[in-house]
């Protein structure tokens, strides 16, 4: 019980100094996957680099994914996947159904993007929804089709290709 | 059978607008700020209504709402161009209170104790763009993505509860404007336009509420209500369940100041960049009637008259405006088909019809000859556990979610809440 009212008085207060608009519009931004962090996009002799600066340590972190517009010139168009990477505990594995870069983690270089247009780019941290024991890895797809999702995702990244 | 018949089609009528297209406007309309305070204020007051009759140490209460169908022009960074863009207003309420009886709780209502609590209140709402992310064979998901302003509008009170004689709260609203990134994202830290205000509301005995909005010494808005059935109470026996309970009201509020987000000038026709701003406040007295008709069935009546202190003109087309004499009406049905045994389980059902006036609505709605009068409906229903409850709602244009945010008129909407309670 003691702890419980600890727990009680840290949510209240923290509450209370951040407002309870930002943490219900946070709660909301969560159901509906917010962009929640930034990404820049570089275009230079034909790759579009990309980097962020945010990392995930947390148990549940399955990898990243890098989505491109599937139109120029759209901001609102559909973003396809353009790379992913499964991460497990041994490390960086390759496999899953896309080239990969060891560095994807922090960065990633589109060396086929399209041509001629603007495009956005955006990069999502994912997570299992699976118990660990429940998770498969392998150079295929194993599980990671069916029990992955978003966890989170960044604002988009602008470049454009000449 | 006539008489069915009509009545059938003015239900079909109410429930199946369907739009045919939305209405296309600027997102600056979306800034009132006297509005906004007396939003978060009334959803304080309201929350606080169900608290002051409970026994509790801590409350806390979230609800989301979703109105889908804002067509906004918007800048898309791929062409380069403004254009109508399909968004969704999202509003998230959120309530957390710390009570703290001094010698204990009241074992009965007719007993009295003495509390005192503290309460954060917030309301933010604002536009956002669904996007679809194909991942492939991991099937599609979507993000959402900030656009145009946010707002966030926090309550931060005290308050002092007498029961069953008086309840005293005091505190300080906060206005905070943010503009997100072009990306989509939102830095929290940094508001473009940031302000409060002072707010104060008192009930006594149950029967008389005040509350009062005041902005740099000058009052926004002030509210009234009287409930007659418990005044009467007091001199006579009124504990038949079946009496209506009635509740009077008086609200004053400085609704049109010739602000660039209003929709009316004010005793004349202005160039928007006068500096001369002058003021109608907007009175409204209103009556309201709730009445058992059987176990399971209680009728609620609304009725809200207005007075509009000075002339208003359109901007669009530049008109004097004969307001309507009625402010707004609604008629509710609560169907609670769970007696009150258990009475740690309260399950109701509403639905209801409305109608409202607002010299905003021709402008948002979908086709502005309807003019400024919208009839809507809502269902809804919720379940209270007495430590835990939910509420879902779906309503188009019913007059008191018009009156929280105007811009809201001819969308549908959709809103889920729950609550926590020790």
């Amino acid at each position: 019980m003691k702890y419980f009212k600890l727990i009680i008085a840290a949510v209240f207060l923290s509450t209370m100094f951040t407002g309870c608009s930002y943490v219900s519009d946070m709660a909301e931004g969560a159901i509906t996957d917010r962009a929640s962090f930034s990404a820049t996009a570089v275009y230079s002799g034909g790759n579009v680099t990309l980097t962020w600066d945010k990392t995930d340590t947390s148990d549940n972190f399955t990898g990243i994914e890098v989505y491109r517009t599937s139109d120029a010139n759209d901001e609102y168009a559909t973003y396809e996947l353009v790379a992913s990477r499964l991460y497990n505990d041994s490390g960086l594995s390759s496999g899953f159904t896309q080239t990969y870069t060891d560095t994807l983690l922090t960065t990633y270089t589109d060396s086929t993007p399209a041509s001629d247009g603007i495009y956005f780019y955006r990069v999502a941290f994912i997570h299992w929804d699976k118990d660990a024991d429940e998770r498969t890895y392998s150079t295929t797809d194993g599980n990671y089709p069916f029990y992955t999702d978003i966890d989170s995702i960044s604002g988009y990244a602008k470049v454009v290709i000449p | 059978m006539k008489k069915i018949l009509f009545l059938s089609a003015v239900l079909a009528q109410l429930f199946f607008i369907a739009p045919l297209f939305s209405a296309v406007y600027e997102a600056s309309t979306l800034h009132n700020s006297v509005s906004r305070s007396e939003t978060v204020q009334d959803l304080y007051v309201k929350r606080w209504k169900i608290l002051q009759e409970e026994n509790f140490y801590f409350d806390i209460y979230g609800k989301i709402n979703w109105v889908f169908g804002f067509n906004v022009n918007t800048v898309n960074a791929g062409y380069l161009q403004t254009e109508p863009t399909d968004l969704q207003l999202t509003r998230t309420y959120g309530s957390m209170t710390l009570a703290m009886p001094i010698g204990g709780h009241r074992a009965t209502p007719e007993e009295n104790d003495f509390i005192i609590a503290f309460t954060t209140t917030g309301f933010h709402y604002g536009l956002t763009k669904k996007i679809n992310i194909d991942r492939g064979t991991a099937g599609s998901e979507s993000v959402t993505d900030y656009k145009h302003s946010q707002f966030f509008d926090d309550i931060y009170a005290f308050s002092i509860l007498y029961r069953p004689y008086l309840t005293l709260h005091a505190g300080l609203i906060f206005n905070n404007e943010y503009a997100p990134e072009d990306n989509g994202t939102m830095d929290y830290f940094d508001p473009v336009k940031s302000y409060s205000k002072k707010f104060f509301a008192v009930e006594v005995y149950g029967c008389t509420a005040f509350s009062m909005n005041i902005d740099n010494g000058k009052p926004e808005s002030m509210k009234a209500e009287i409930e007659i059935t418990k005044i009467t109470g007091i001199f006579k026996d009124v504990s038949n369940p079946y009496i209506p309970l009635a509740t009077l009201g008086y609200e004053r509020t400085m609704a049109y100041n010739d602000e660039a987000y209003d929709s009316v000038w004010v005793n004349k026709v202005k160039n928007p960049l006068d500096e001369i701003k002058e003021e109608a406040n907007l009175n409204i007295l209103s009556l309201k009637l709730i009445q058992r008709i059987s176990k399971n069935f209680t009728l609620e009546g609304f009725y809200a008259a207005q007075y509009i202190t000075e002339d208003i003109y359109t901007k669009t087309d530049e008109k004097k405006i004969n307001p309507s004499i009625t402010k707004e009406w609604y008629m509710l049905i609560n169907i609670d088909p769970i007696p009150a045994t258990p009475e740690d389980v309260k399950f109701k059902v509403y639905t209801g019809i409305s109608w409202y006036w607002d010299p905003a609505i021709a402008i948002h709605r979908n086709s502005p000859s309807k003019g400024n009068g919208a009839y809507g409906w809502i269902l809804g229903m919720n379940i209270d556990f007495k430590n835990f409850g939910l509420d879902f709602m779906t309503e188009y244009n019913y007059s008191t979610e018009l009156k929280k945010l105007i811009e809201t008129s001819d969308k549908f909407a959709v809103e889920g809440s729950m609550f926590f309670r020790i």
